[in-house]
């Protein structure tokens, strides 16, 4: 089931794409986000910096596990997020990421698509990643990450993890005693101003 | 009979004992599992670890609950647990499906001709993927009795796990058309029309429930997001479903006053996408104006200091 992912994307070219490097904390957090909510979708913003020879994310706000279509908390998130990279002096909004309900769905989705495109509209190399479901035991090889463009198109760009082999034992410790029930996305911290979405301290 | 904590609470007594079952002893774990029970949580892994401790060591103290907890564990073992074993045979039952195999045995010798373990067992079938062997078993539990609940929502589920999102839909809608008052499953309708993208008849599951219990904050609020998505802020804005939205969020705040962010952010964006220049332009500042404040409030109250700047500067901007 895992390979249909990839052999879906490589009928037909596939465009080069920008190469992607996250931090360790940035690709744990996205993972523990999809794992807290394994029957549902779960979608998040990636804060780093973007040059026209790379992304690097350095941060990952998590943001939904409830429909995706509805915009007025989506808005207000990125405000939020617009805000709070503005503060930071250093951070920008430089992707998105989704994990689909279904473990076999590669599809970014209407919803996905309208979100990479408005992020892609204020930085041109922004990352769009997708989590591969089908098999969720990722290696450093195989981060089980698909790399997107704003149409939901896959891309050859390569996604890298600073220090996967030591980010990944880390990442299996962290599931085995069930930090991932302490993330904090923005539909939780809705529904209690005292939960942090931010994460600071959830790694640590 | 005593009251059950919640499930925070049962979790924190736990935890003083490092989260194992055999030191918590079993009215800490019974107390966790039926927190998780009776609070409707989805904890399969809480579930698996407490409940089979009791099982297995405390069976006959829960004296007739052991059946309900069989049933618990039972489709916690079919939610979490693996489906084969590492060795890969292809026939070969994963630990946890052989273990629900067991329960599911018991039950049924305990409750022979029951169609609500026939139910569990249409649920191994789903487990192991044999998804046409599943669907038959639920019809012939419908043609026994044709409005279980029970069976029509697996078949919604396992029309929705087959990414069958519009035939799910239909079912959903053959079955509320008799039984209308099923609030749960208006909103797994919301939800799947959410997902196709069909924004009226979304709001349209809502304007039921609102019917249905006019007194649900919850429902205003979701039905406000509804419309103000429709409305498409973006678009140039439907200003009369923007306005609409509005009172809809602030009904909400009516009967949620406290810790309602969604509704208050929800008012601040419809203020902000009032037409300038509108007649009622003075109410619409004061509202924004106040939702801002009480935005504050609840930050302020949270002691949530980097949010409590982000939020003054974005009201700020929308309210400008």
């Amino acid at each position: 089931l895992g390979a249909r992912c990839r052999r879906a994307a490589g009928q037909g070219t596939m465009a080069d794409g920008v190469p992607v490097e996250l931090e360790g904390d940035a690709y744990s957090l996205m993972f523990l986000h999809a794992c807290k909510h394994p029957t549902k979708a779960v979608n998040g913003l990636l804060l780093g910096t973007a040059a026209a020879d790379g992304v690097n994310v350095t941060n990952v706000l998590p943001l939904f596990h409830s429909s995706f279509a509805l915009s007025p908390m989506l808005e207000a998130a990125l405000m939020l997020a617009d805000e709070h990279c503005k503060s930071s002096g250093k951070l920008q909004l430089v992707g998105y990421y989704q994990a689909n309900e279904l473990s076999d769905d590669c599809d970014l989705g209407p919803f996905g698509k309208k979100i990479a495109q408005k992020i892609r509209a204020q930085c041109a190399q922004a990352a769009v990643l997708l989590l591969d479901g089908s098999r969720m035991r990722p290696t450093a090889d195989d981060l089980r990450l698909l790399s997107l463009d704003a149409d939901g198109k896959q891309t050859r760009a390569p996604v890298a993890v600073r220090g996967a082999g030591k980010v990944l034992s880390r990442l299996g410790d962290h599931l085995k005693c069930g930090t991932h029930q302490l993330l904090v996305d923005f539909d939780a911290h809705l529904d209690d101003a005292q939960k942090d979405w931010f994460n600071t301290s959830l790694l640590k | 009979m005593s009251v059950t904590p919640s499930l925070d609470e049962a979790e924190r007594a736990c935890a003083a004992y490092g989260h194992e079952p055999s030191r918590c002893g079993f009215d800490l774990s019974r107390d966790l599992v039926m927190a998780v029970r009776e609070g409707k949580h989805v904890r399969p892994d809480l579930v698996l670890k407490y409940g089979q401790y009791l099982l297995k060591s405390h069976a006959s103290r829960l004296g007739d609950g052991v059946w309900a907890m069989y049933e618990q564990v039972y489709m916690a073992l079919l939610q979490y647990g693996r489906r084969r074993k590492k060795s890969d045979g292809a026939n070969d039952l994963s630990d946890e499906l052989r273990l629900a195999g067991e329960y599911c045995t018991i039950l049924a010798a305990r409750f022979p001709d029951s169609i609500r373990v026939r139910r569990l067992e249409a649920m191994m079938w789903e487990a192991k993927d044999e998804f046409e062997l599943a669907m038959a078993d639920y019809e012939s539990i419908l043609k026994e009795d044709p409005n279980n609940l029970f069976a029509v929502k697996r078949q919604v589920a396992l029309l929705r796990s087959q990414g069958k999102t519009a035939e799910a839909a239909k079912k959903l809608v053959a079955h509320l058309e008799v039984v209308n008052s099923d609030t749960d499953g208006w909103l797994q309708l919301c939800n799947l029309y959410l997902q196709q993208q069909q924004y009226r008849r979304a709001a349209f599951c809502m304007e039921e429930l609102i019917l249905i219990n006019p007194m649900a904050y919850i429902y205003h609020l979701r039905y406000g997001e509804i419309l103000l998505s429709i409305g498409g802020v973006e678009k140039g804005g439907n200003a009369d479903l923007v306005r609409t939205a509005r009172k809809y969020f602030a009904h909400s705040l009516d009967l949620k006053p406290a810790n309602n962010l969604r509704a208050l952010y929800g008012v601040l964006i419809c203020c902000a996408a009032a037409p300038k220049g509108a007649k009622s332009k003075n109410e619409v500042e004061e509202l924004g104006r106040w939702a801002q404040k009480r935005l504050l409030e609840e930050y302020g109250a949270a002691k949530a200091s980097t949010m409590l700047e982000a939020v003054k500067a974005v009201s700020d901007e929308l309210l400008a």
